[in-house]
């Protein structure tokens, strides 16, 4: 039965998506978190993130040509990585499984790429951040839940996914429940998409602890990372830090209390490293990564970690470990796309965090943008809590990532043409032209 | 139990999202300047003054339905004019 509905909904965006282009995109989002594919045997059939993907380009070159984005360095700078992933393929470590990761990998990349292009109104954003929110909460909701109901322990898998695939990996699940807490009360604050209520408040809040729930029921170190970031980040935005500091404190003891002792040990192995094989062993993976590069600085493509020997030695045993992860996104990319690689995802990310700390500057004090500027105070501590929390996973292509470097340029362009409109300048903006007079279009896109 | 109820919260959550997103997308102007904002601030405190029994005071005479009233103004302020939608659809 559930095969039949959730392969229903799959139809039904891309019906809506027929009315309006960008809820096509809105279906590849969710397509891409939430995996119906491997909920629903009839979804299963067809190649669902292909028809979702096609659709979402259609309609948009087709039907939804009104206001185009402008075409930026940060667009640019996206296409390039993705060309130089598929580039490294040339010298691959592992052609074959090289070549399997750059199957998914470019299409996120590249679609990051075509989100700013969408995504430009104020609904559109917040659109945008609500269905990847409902997609995500499919993995978020049954192992929070069952972890308040009941508990959980170290490798035990509570969440409707079974095994370590994509965002339902216990430590990439940890990251992201943390990383959204802030933008869930960005929408209990400012969401038009769903009207103003108490319902409203209290579902957010009981989703904030459900996502506590699940980010602790992991058993994942990586949240305790996610929740220093996401805590100090909070701490500085907060109005009244004194009562801030007391509900942190409350909240501290109450998950102490709560969790188990086999909880607070296995956090306890964050520092203890040398003695904790699986930290320890990614501590070899990054002395073994920078050896690599310094012989091959164009890095060895996907997946070319499949070629490492590591041995661990653990009191009187030792193990040896082919093909251990790089479990840090930085290194991951060093590894496979060599210097030039890591510096351009750096300068990605870092362009991003230029923009939303623009927008905050520049909404600061204007009540027409306050939700803009609370959008991107959010966004901004999202990033950098998955930034941080990538030290010690590697989820360099995961498409999380990529929406969070994505969606700063959607908010610095809307809030450019609300600059641009409010001097008078409303031609260039329906044109695409951000920059007056610097600027010429080529089918319908803006070229600078 | 709680994973087909998750299912069902989660895709009915999504599908809202996007019939609502469609609906005002069509309907709110884009991007919203100051003078949007004030004016559009103004017929909610209209509004309410009215749905209170107060007296009318600021906001401009011959104000018709909330919803119409709002979406034309978006459309007069909105930069893509109406002979640009023209031009886009001889072009389509």
């Amino acid at each position: 039965m559930s095969d039949l509905y959730v392969a229903m909904v799959f139809v039904a965006f891309i019906a809506l998506g027929t009315t309006a282009p960008f809820v096509a995109t809105l279906g590849y989002v969710w397509t891409d978190t939430f995996y119906p594919q491997l909920l629903s045997t009839i979804v299963a059939l067809v190649p669902s993130s292909m028809i979702m993907g096609g659709s979402a380009l259609l309609f948009y070159f087709m039907i939804d040509r009104r206001s185009p984005a402008q075409f930026t360095a940060h667009t640019a700078l996206t296409l390039i990585f993705g060309l130089w992933c598929t580039l490294t393929l040339l010298w691959a470590e592992v052609p074959v499984a090289a070549w399997e990761k750059w199957n998914w990998a470019f299409k996120t990349v590249m679609f990051s790429a075509f989100i700013p292009m969408v995504i430009r109104s104020r609904v559109q954003i917040e659109a945008f951040v609500q269905v990847y929110l409902a997609a995500m909460l499919i993995h978020i909701i049954p192992v929070g839940t069952k972890t308040l109901i009941s508990g959980s322990s170290y490798g035990r898998s509570l969440g409707l996914l079974r095994g370590n695939i994509g965002v339902a990996e216990s430590s990439t699940l940890s990251a992201i429940c943390v990383a959204l807490i802030p933008v869930m009360l960005y929408l209990r604050r400012h969401s038009i998409l769903l009207p103003a209520s108490k319902l409203r408040n209290l579902a957010y809040l009981s989703l904030i602890v459900v996502a506590l729930g699940a980010a602790v029921g992991t058993y994942a170190r990586t949240a305790l990372v996610g929740f220093a970031v996401v805590g100090i980040s909070l701490f500085i935005t907060s109005k009244k830090k004194a009562l801030y500091i007391l509900f942190v404190l409350l909240l501290a003891v109450g998950i102490g209390g709560y969790t188990a002792t086999s909880w607070g040990d296995r956090i306890a192995t964050t520092v203890d490293y040398e003695n904790e094989s699986s930290a320890y062993g990614r501590i070899l993976v990054w002395i073994w990564t920078i050896d690599y590069v310094t012989a091959h600085p164009f890095g060895g493509a996907f997946k070319n970690e499949l070629i490492n020997l590591i041995t661990i030695t653990d009191g009187a045993t030792t193990y040896v470990h082919r093909g251990k992860a790089y479990h840090n996104m930085y290194f991951e990319v060093l590894g496979e796309q060599g210097f030039p690689g890591l510096f351009m995802f750096v300068a990605l990310q870092l362009i991003s965090i230029t923009y939303l700390a623009r927008v905050i500057r520049r909404t600061r004090g204007k009540e027409h943008l306050v939700w803009l500027g609370d959008l991107a105070r959010a966004l901004l501590t999202a990033l950098l809590t998955v930034m941080a929390c990538g030290f010690f996973i590697g989820i360099a292509y995961q498409a999380f990532v990529w929406y969070l470097i994505a969606l700063p340029v959607c908010l610095y362009a809307y809030m450019i043409r609300v600059e641009m409109l409010e001097s008078g300048n409303a031609e260039a903006v329906s044109a695409g032209f951000l920059i007056p007079g610097k600027a010429t279009t080529t089918a319908g896109l803006t070229v600078r | 139990m709680i994973d087909i109820a998750t299912i069902l919260f989660t895709t009915l959550l999504a599908l809202y999202v996007c019939y609502r997103a469609t609906k005002l997308d069509r309907l709110l102007p884009w991007f919203e300047t100051r003078s949007m904002f004030e004016r559009e601030k103004l017929r909610v405190a209209a509004t309410k003054e009215r749905q209170t029994g107060k007296a009318v005071s600021v906001v401009a005479p011959g104000v018709p339905g909330q919803d119409a009233w709002r979406a034309g103004e978006a459309r007069k302020l909105d930069p893509y004019s109406a002979a640009q939608r023209a031009g886009d659809r001889r072009r389509r």
